[in-house]
């Protein structure tokens, strides 16, 4: 339980540390930023583009964060999960969103699960070494949690 | 008194048979006061026990995804345009009212819908939207005149599972009933409403004057309570006893129930439409059915069509009949100003309106039975039959309309095509397939064969077919993940024969009929070489490419011989999609879900189907095989795809055919998505086409219709990037010419020669 507790806060701060890296890193987005809403728009394509550039969000994933590290403060993991889920969905290829999932059901006890998620955020990681070494420790604390259960 | 007597003595003959009746005539009349009496008391019970407990049985309603819009997404705006128009959102210049939209060029003014979802409340709100080129470039709320970062639209409704009748609601309380409607309604149905007792003599006397003026019945003296009593309790008979029934349910339900309860239920209960099968009962259903509004939102002109609906719901069909319908509205509007709920300005001015009614929406009985199988599936391990079409259930699925659409569309066009061009029977092709969302496993179409409408024999979950060569994936990971192969390992494509159990033997052959010799393992992948392919899984052993098979999502029974190898095994399109799905996701299994959530009838959460994660597969060797996918579709069997695609955009797929040309499949997936596509025939006999010219076409299509984000690949630590000359079979650390890159661990480049190129003229 003092373990449990303990991970929480550092967890937190994990949260509190993380949000402030970039959400993401594609260099294709690179001055089409949410924020510079002055510039003109482009001609409309009107037929469907063969090729699609992805989405890339802004501030929506960073909003979604916000929510569901207040669920997760409340203790509402059910919530919080479900809001990092929709995130996910919005920005697969985010390895901090798989971290901070992994994180969640760490917390719910779900040990084997969140370890997995860990492990796609590694994946998902690249160059990452920060979110790599947090996800590396969480994966050990979830074996060890779940053999001494 | 003796004279008296006398009297009476002599008057007895009559007075005495008098006497002799009336002791059975009582009799007669208390059994039927007592017998009225317990009537009265089983009426009361009935209608207590229907009114007190669940009202009514309501139908789970089953939603596709919600559309979330936000910047950056990629999204054009006349996706945006489908999507509000499947919502039912209609064209408003201001966009003042929640469903409406303006068009402005690259902007939208949109004014949302309130919705009720897992995770909490969407407000409707007057937001701008603004799209640049592929995306959504800002949102901004018109009321606060400040940005959004995220919203989410109401869901498109596209299943509803029934009680047997087939009724459809949407539960209103009084107060979220436009007051002018309700006192209308009660000004033209029933004046007394507020004073009478459920029965009105009153009024059945008006109504018997005014039908003896007239003639002929134009007016009924029903109350609106009898009307509900007959609506919700009785059957539609003229009968006396039917009559003495609704006046007594009528009295009993005055007698226990609040007015308004009783109006909050007529307004809930009263017939307005039908839509094919699904009859539409209900203010709150009515509007949304026929102005895609809620009843609070309603012009005075929609809301004096709605009186005028619920006297012949047929009769004035506003959109069979519109001219009927506008009349009875008009005259409405004019009873109305008599009664002096509105004023002569308010009067003309609503006269003067349109009907202001949508297009009939499509069907949400079940738009698309082969999807909705699926999700009925899942549904009935978790809920029982009787909860799903009576508890007003809210199933939100992973549906993505859009995609869809695409997909049954392109199946359809694709077969007629081929048949067409081939001078193959008609309808003799079927096809199924199965889209997802890479990275969360959701399921975003299914497509179960040509009619997307029929609702029978899916083909994407039951039909077994052997799945031919998209099995040689999974043999060249189990090899990759023994760590003592590479792709540039030598493998022998020469004649094998295997042993079977049974003393026989069997030869397997490549496609052309040609031997290839000695070869690269990526060589064999690419050009899908079966003799290369039984030689390196006979290596490694049919057993550990089974265990493969099972670690990569397929628990059903396969074929344990060495023909396993090249795909003589059953599968149905759902369960290679499953394999697929953990290849494009790293090596990562996620069971893969058809629904989100279910939410009871208040919204309030009942269950949440999570995303599922396990590590299935070595993510490098993953990643090798995802590589040399990714080669099939540049220069292997499915380069044919850029006959058709850009040339930059990056894709990894696999063909597969089985013998006699039986089954044609593709498998393959992009940035973001991923396709299973089989085609064949019912009768399995021979379709006449390969993987690349059956399913891969019709794959291709639906990845051109639907444009598709570039597959980027992400190296899973250890791997490094090596050429592979492809005439001199050596491994350079840089592009020498003629070669080909390759992904190797860092394990096996610690024991591989890697040459320079300038050692390539030796």
């Amino acid at each position: 339980m003092k373990f449990r507790i303990l991970y929480a806060m550092v967890m937190v701060l994990t949260i509190t540390a993380c949000g402030t890296t970039p959400v993401t890193e594609d260099p294709a987005i690179v001055g089409l930023n949410a924020q510079d809403t002055e510039v003109e728009p482009l001609a409309l394509v009107e037929t469907t583009p063969l090729m699609r550039a992805p989405s890339y969000s802004s501030n929506a994933v960073a909003t979604i964060i916000v929510n569901a590290r207040a669920a997760m403060e409340k203790g509402n993991y059910q919530v919080a999960a479900a809001q990092l889920e929709r995130a996910v969905r919005i920005e697969p290829r985010n390895a901090l969103l798989w971290h901070y999932l992994a994180q969640v059901r760490f917390n719910q006890g779900r040990y084997s699960l969140a370890a997995n998620l860990a492990s796609k955020s590694t994946l998902l990681a690249r160059g990452d070494q920060a979110l790599r070494s947090s996800n590396a420790t969480l994966i050990k604390q979830a074996q060890a949690a779940f053999t001494t259960r | 008194m003796p004279k008296s007597a006398n009297n009476t003595k002599k008057k007895s003959p009559l007075k005495k048979s008098w006497r002799r009746f009336i002791k059975p005539l009582f009799v007669i009349a208390m059994t039927m006061i007592a017998f009225l009496f317990i009537y009265t008391l089983y009426l009361d019970g009935q209608i207590r026990q229907q009114f007190e407990g669940k009202r009514w049985s309501l139908p789970a309603k089953v939603y596709a995804r919600p559309l979330e819009l936000y910047p950056g997404k990629a999204l054009l705006k006349n996706e945006l345009l489908t999507e509000l128009s499947s919502l039912q959102y209609f064209p408003q210049a201001d966009a003042s009212v929640a469903g409406s939209y303006a068009d402005m060029g690259n902007e939208l003014i949109l004014h949302t819908r309130a919705f009720r979802y897992w995770d909490g409340e969407e407000l409707q709100q007057r937001i701008q939207i603004r799209f640049s080129g592929q995306h959504i470039l800002s949102i901004r709320n018109l009321t606060d005149e400040l940005p959004r970062d995220l919203i989410r639209l109401d869901p498109v409704r596209i299943a509803t599972i029934y009680p047997s009748h087939k009724e459809d609601r949407a539960l209103l309380r009084l107060n979220q009933v436009p007051q002018k409607l309700v006192e209308a309604l009660i000004s033209i149905e029933d004046r007394d409403f507020y004073h009478h007792h459920g029965v009105s003599l009153r009024s059945i006397a008006r109504a018997m004057l005014t039908n003896l003026r007239a003639g002929r019945m134009v007016q009924g003296g029903s109350t609106l309570t009898q009307q509900l009593v007959k609506n919700y309790f009785l059957s539609n008979e003229r009968t006396l006893s039917r009559k003495l029934n609704e006046a007594i349910m009528s009295w009993l339900l005055d007698f226990h129930y609040p007015k308004d309860e009783i109006l909050e239920a007529y307004f809930n209960e009263i017939y307005l439409g039908q839509d094919g099968s699904r009859a539409i009962h209900g203010i709150g259903m009515a509007s949304q059915y026929y102005f895609g509004r809620t009843p609070l939102e309603l012009g005075l002109e929609q809301q004096a069509l709605l009186i005028a609906i619920l006297n012949g719901p047929s009769y004035y069909n506003p959109r069979r009949f519109p001219e009927r319908a506008i009349e009875k509205r008009n005259l409405i509007l004019n009873v109305m100003l008599q009664h002096g709920l509105i004023t002569p300005n308010e009067a003309e001015h609503a006269m003067n309106r349109p009907l202001g009614v949508l297009p009939k929406p499509k069907s949400s009985i079940n738009q698309h039975p082969a999807f909705m199988d699926l999700v009925r599936r899942q549904l009935s391990e978790d809920y029982k039959e009787e909860d799903l079409r009576t508890e007003g259930l809210n199933i939100f699925t992973t549906l993505d309309p859009r995609v869809q659409a695409e997909a049954e569309q392109t199946v359809a066009s694709e077969l007629k095509e081929m048949e067409r061009y081939y001078g193959i029977p008609i309808d003799t092709l079927q096809s199924a397939m199965v889209v997802t969302d890479t990275g969360s496993g959701e399921i975003q179409a299914v497509v179960g064969g040509r009619d997307p409408r029929f609702d029978g024999f899916n083909r994407a979950v039951d039909a077994q077919r052997h799945i031919g060569s998209l099995i040689k994936p999974v043999v060249f990971l189990t090899a990759l993940q023994t760590q003592r192969y590479h792709l540039a390992t030598t493998i022998l494509d020469e004649p094998l024969e295997v042993e079977l159990s049974a003393g026989q033997s069997w030869k397997a052959e490549n496609y052309d009929h040609i031997s290839h010799g000695e070869i690269p393992a990526y060589v064999a992948l690419v050009n899908s070489y079966n003799q290369a392919t039984l030689n390196l899984g006979m290596e490694i052993g049919v057993d550990q490419s089974i265990q493969t098979l099972r670690a990569l999502g397929v628990d059903r029974p396969v074929n344990i011989y060495p023909s396993f190898l090249l795909g003589a095994t059953e599968m149905s399109p759902l369960d290679v999609t499953q394999v697929y799905q953990t290849l494009a996701n790293g090596g990562f299994t996620t069971p893969l879900r058809s629904i989100r959530a279910v939410l009871d009838t208040d919204g309030n959460p009942l269950q949440r189907y999570e995303l599922q994660l396990k590590q299935a597969a070595d993510p490098q060797a993953v990643y090798q095989v995802n590589s040399v996918l990714n080669l099939v579709t540049r220069e292997g069997t499915a380069r044919k795809l850029y006959d058709t695609l850009p040339q930059d955009l990056q894709l990894a797929g696999k063909t597969g055919t089985t013998n006699d040309l039986r089954d044609s499949w593709f498998a393959g997936f992009s940035g973001n998505r991923l396709a299973v596509v089989w085609l064949g025939r019912d009768d399995n006999k021979s379709a006449g086409f390969s993987g690349s010219t059956g399913a891969m076409r019709i794959w291709g299509k639906l990845y051109q219709q639907l444009g598709s984000e570039s597959l980027e690949l992400i190296a899973p630590e250890g791997i490094s990037h090596l050429w592979l000359g492809r005439s001199d079979g050596r491994i350079t650390d840089a592009d020498c010419g003629d070669s080909v890159r390759l992904p190797f661990t860092q394990d096996i480049l610690a024991i591989l020669p890697v040459h320079g190129c300038e050692t390539n003229s030796d």
